[in-house]
């Protein structure tokens, strides 16, 4: 706890890195989220992963990459994020075109056009305890590409799980502007927020064994081409504030929801 | 004729009318009587001495003009006309050349047990430079083997994890010594007696600490008269007040109180990424009642209460990890009360009996991610002090502590090695309220042995043994020491023990640890010596000379399959010096330790420790001048190891980079440099004593990076600097 008090006071006199590139902003290429048709399949189910990326200065290009799947090795307990440990592991490739029409129209952002399937093994559940095939067990799929000479590694999470109801992808996120949907770009001092569909509810086998009943939590995450917000990271239905000035070329605001459990469901506006 | 001369005369002598003259001698400010002082007066060439209380009586001196003088060693000369039998029962106040700060309370010199120990008195640490207003454990970082850190007041003993380190009030375990982040100690200085560290080969009366032990002692309340000290400075407030209740009984009562929040909170107006809810607060009181229940028997009991309070806001997540954002509440309130029965069977025996009696409360929350621990505390310790013949001393004693914690969880498992740190939101979140209960149960036998009464040798044969009921096991641990005292400036001592300590809560917890993890334990071996050379005078050289290792076994590291093992070794190994100098007005210490700190974990291989600072240098200085103080410390210290980060993966699930450690603790900061100094004005009054003082941290503004910031994905960095130059200003005032 004390660590966490010296980090407040250092933010409060030191600030927290203002010279930093802001998380928010997009501008290099970067990998924004990696979607699932499925966050929660069965064993032995095929998903397919499709990639958000945003290359907006990277004037549309081919990227190539390499993928790596296995089951979890144990990153929530502090695992390195490779296959290493699974003779299993199958590998594969990716390759992102932003010169596509919907890329390049679109300040080289949005989901790639490939699309990777991924088989996730009949066996995940084998030596699992029964608690660990309801909560689920994680098959990990890792993206790795070289861009401008910096590696950039990606993974995301398909849980299988027997519990019976499957997570779905979010749905029906907009964005609105000081309280209406947006259709232009923000000026300074602007509300943003993102509504969405209700949060699902879902059962889950807590540390003492008992089954209990959650519901998601949504989270936000706020990107843009000019300007910064007050805060990059929101909740649903949370006000952020655009402090950058009203912009001069075309630009973009992108919003990713995420429901806590590998769901995930991504607004893209661009203006003009 | 001659018989008229004689009868004109005795007419004369008749007609000078002889009277009693008396008064009281004290000490200009603290009202101390002043005993065995001769007073004078002129022109009679008459004298009288003062007794225990001051008092003196002059009988049959002439009335009319007289001076009274008054011309003690260490004093001003007082010089003063009257009309001797005008006046009677006056108070003469003679002024001190020298004050220290709190005189009024100041105790006598410290009896140390342990030669492998080091300790501080009120008189010591009250002015020691960088000790942030005389705070005891902080004016501790002065001695040897205790590392800085900066921005922080952890203690880092002898290389060890500051968690290897036992915090004890008056013997009693208690759950931290500092309030936020190292800011002060949580006990009043003007109510501490002394602190004491014992850093290596320390005697059996102390366990479950394989680091070292920092030990307040509280003091006794003066029972002469009523005491009082209040002060203020730019980040405290506080008070004390002590003094007789009767013949028997005295009381303390000390309260301080922090308004640091209320500055940190114009910090934060305009910082957008933070807003602080409520200021951060902390306060601490402490009151100790003193009773001679009766020539064999007295009986003293301590009550420390503290807290430390912080709500805040942050807009945007902390360390980019998106879960740490929102509400965070941070509580830390204990309280102790501590009774304490001595008894003198005979001048040779003696027992000692105390209790701590206490609750624990801490509560930590992030956004609805919290942990609440409600902890009822126990503790006893007795002891048994006998000395059988001259050659032979024994002390027997019993170190029991029972906890009952009621635990509520709602957290991300952590993993962390070489300092690097899975993201708040990618561990696995656990949920639960449990209560627990542990004992750990301590005895020791520790033996004074002279083969004969002037033996130079002295043999101390000591056994401990401990059990501890949440791992479900027993220790025997053998210690021994040696003392030869060549002369007496010269003694030369050497220690060899084990020590053992229980697992920390969260690495035993079956949810959070690992419930097979077992205590990790350390020998320790020390040698060394002190030379003094001042030849029983107060000027002069006093030389300390040691040297110490540390074999540390079954430490608990983590472990990604079974979140903890003891799979965990490492050793300590290095040297220190203490120069300690004084001439008149001026004393000065140098003070330097060499270490060597490694831990092996498998599969990370050998590395230096967290806490290895290869060097430790400390140049302390004092000079008084009439009622200038002006102090000193600078200090130099090899710069912390640090893990390179090389990379990160982008967790898309959880919308954070993980970072990639490169080898652990392979880098270092740049070295720390520091230099303090303080300055104290004493005003001294008739009835009371104001000090103002000057106490500025860091004076040089050095930078002194000890952390490293980094941009969302690792890919920018930029180190962190510590604390920047800090002064402090306040004033005190006594009676």
């Amino acid at each position: 706890m004390n660590k966490l008090f010296l980090i407040i006071i250092s933010l409060l006199f030191y600030g927290c890195g203002d010279d930093f590139k802001k998380v928010e902003v997009l501008s290099e290429f970067r990998v924004l989220s990696v979607v699932a048709n499925t966050p929660e399949v069965l064993p032995g189910a095929v998903v397919n992963l499709q990639l958000f990326v945003s290359d907006v200065k990277g004037g549309g290009r081919s990227i190539p990459g390499t993928t790596v799947s296995c089951i979890d090795p144990g990153i929530a307990f502090g695992a390195k994020v490779n296959c290493d440990h699974d003779p299993s592991a199958v590998t594969g490739t990716y390759d992102i075109d932003t010169t596509t029409p919907d890329m390049t129209s679109n300040l080289f952002t949005g989901l790639a056009a490939d699309v990777l399937s991924v088989t996730v093994p009949a066996g995940i559940f084998i030596g699992r305890s029964t608690t660990e095939q309801f909560n689920g067990v994680s098959y990990i799929v890792i993206f790795n590409f070289t861009v401008d000479g910096k590696t950039v590694s990606v993974f995301k999470r398909i849980v299988a799980t027997n519990r019976g109801t499957l997570n779905t992808n979010p749905l029906g996120s907009a964005v609105f502007l000081n309280g209406v949907a947006i259709t232009s770009a923000p000026a300074k001092d602007d509300n943003l927020k993102v509504t969405t569909n209700s949060p699902e509810t879902y059962d889950f086998i807590n540390a003492e064994g008992d089954t209990e009943t959650r519901t998601e939590v949504f989270q936000v995450a706020w990107f843009i081409t000019q300007g910064k917000f007050d805060k990059p990271k929101s909740d649903v239905d949370e006000t952020v504030k655009y402090l950058g000035d009203a912009a001069t070329e075309p630009s973009l605001v992108v919003s990713i929801v995420r429901d806590d459990r590998g769901g995930v469901q991504i607004v893209r506006e661009v203006f003009p | 004729m001659s018989w008229l001369l004689l009868v004109l005369f005795s007419f004369s002598l008749w007609a000078q009318e002889n009277v009693t003259f008396n008064g009281t001698l004290l000490e200009k400010g603290t009202r101390k009587p002043l005993k065995d002082v001769s007073v004078f007066i002129l022109p009679h060439k008459l004298k009288a001495v003062t007794g225990e209380n001051g008092k003196f009586n002059f009988e049959n001196i002439p009335a009319g003009k007289c001076t009274v003088v008054i011309n003690l060693t260490g004093y001003d000369k007082l010089e003063r006309d009257l009309e001797c039998g005008k006046v009677q029962n006056l108070n003469f106040y003679i002024e001190k050349k020298y004050y220290t700060s709190f005189e009024t309370t100041v105790i006598g010199k410290v009896t140390k047990r342990d030669d492998q120990g080091q300790s501080l008195t009120q008189e010591e640490f009250i002015k020691a430079p960088g000790s942030f207003g005389g705070d005891p454990v902080r004016a501790a970082q002065n001695l040897p083997g205790v590392a800085a850190t900066s921005g922080t007041a952890q203690i880092v003993v002898q290389g060890a994890s500051p968690e290897d380190t036992g915090y004890l009030i008056n013997g009693h375990r208690v759950p931290l010594v500092f309030h936020f982040g190292g800011l002060s100690s949580v006990v009043i200085p003007e109510a501490v007696e002394r602190v004491d560290l014992l850093p290596s080969g320390y005697g059996p009366e102390y366990s479950r600490a394989i680091g070292g032990i920092i030990g307040l002692t509280t003091k006794a309340p003066k029972d002469d008269r009523v005491h009082g000290m209040a002060y203020v400075d730019l980040l405290n407030t506080g008070g004390l007040i002590e003094g007789p209740i009767n013949n028997k009984s005295s009381f303390l009562f000390s309260g301080r109180y922090s308004y640091i929040g209320q500055v940190l909170k114009q910090v934060a107006k305009d910082n957008e990424d933070f807003e602080l809810t409520s200021a951060p607060t902390y306060y601490d009181v402490t009151s100790i009642y003193k009773l001679k229940v009766d020539e064999k028997n007295d009986f003293k009991a301590t009550f420390v209460l503290s807290k430390d309070s912080l709500v805040s806001f942050a807009n945007k997540p902390i360390n980019n990890d998106p879960k740490l954002r929102g509400d965070i509440q941070n509580t830390t309130e204990f309280f102790r009360l501590m009774p304490q029965l001595t008894t003198r069977f005979s001048e040779k025996h003696k027992m000692d009996n105390s209790l701590s009696i206490g609750k624990d409360s801490i509560f930590f929350n992030v956004s609805g991610r919290f942990l609440d621990i409600d902890s009822n505390v126990i503790s006893q310790r007795s002891e048994f002090v006998s000395e059988w013949k001259p050659t032979y001393k024994t002390y027997i004693g019993l170190d029991n502590q029972w906890s009952q914690s009621r635990v509520g969880v709602n957290l991300p498992t952590s993993f962390e090695v070489g300092g690097v740190r899975t993201p708040f939101s990618v561990g696995d979140v656990k949920k639960f309220e449990t209560e627990a209960s542990s004992t750990l149960l301590g005895a020791y036998l520790r033996q004074e042995i002279k083969t004969s009464e002037d033996s130079k040798w002295t043999y101390l044969p000591n056994i401990r043994v401990d059990h501890f009921t949440l791992t479900r096991e027993s220790f025997l641990e053998p210690r021994f020491q040696l003392r030869y005292q060549q002369d007496p400036s010269l003694l030369l001592r050497g220690a060899w023990g084990k020590y053992v300590q229980p697992p920390l809560p969260q690495e035993s917890s079956p949810i959070y640890g690992n419930r097979d993890i077992s205590s990790p334990y350390a020998f320790h071996y020390m040698v060394g010596y002190t030379k003094d050379f001042r030849q029983g005078t107060t000027n002069g050289l006093e030389f300390t000379n040691n040297f110490f290792y540390k074999e540390l076994k079954d430490l608990v590291v983590p472990d990604v399959q079974s979140r903890y093992s003891n799979s965990g070794t490492g050793t300590i190994a290095g040297g220190e010096i203490q120069a300690k100098f004084r001439k008149n007005e001026w004393t000065s210490q140098v003070v330097y330790t060499y270490l060597e700190s490694t831990r092996h974990i498998p599969g990370y291989g050998s590395r230096p420790s967290e806490f290895d600072q290869t060097h430790n240098l400390n140049l302390i200085g004092s000079y008084r001048k009439e009622k200038w103080t002006f102090g000193g410390r600078f200090r130099f210290v090899s710069g912390l190891p640090y893990t390179p980060i090389t990379g990160a993966n982008f967790d898309s699930d959880n919308d954070v980079y993980i970072p990639i450690s490169g080898s652990i603790y392979s880098q270092r900061f740049d070295a720390f440099n520091q230099l303090d100094i303080r300055i104290d004005r004493s005003f001294i009054y008739e009835k009371w004593i104001l000090t103002a003082y000057l106490d500025v941290q860091n004076i040089m503004n050095s930078k002194n990076p000890s952390s490293i910031d980094y941009s969302y994905d690792y890919s920018q960095s930029k180190k962190g600097t510590g604390l920047p130059i800090l002064p402090t200003f306040g004033i005190k005032g006594e009676f």
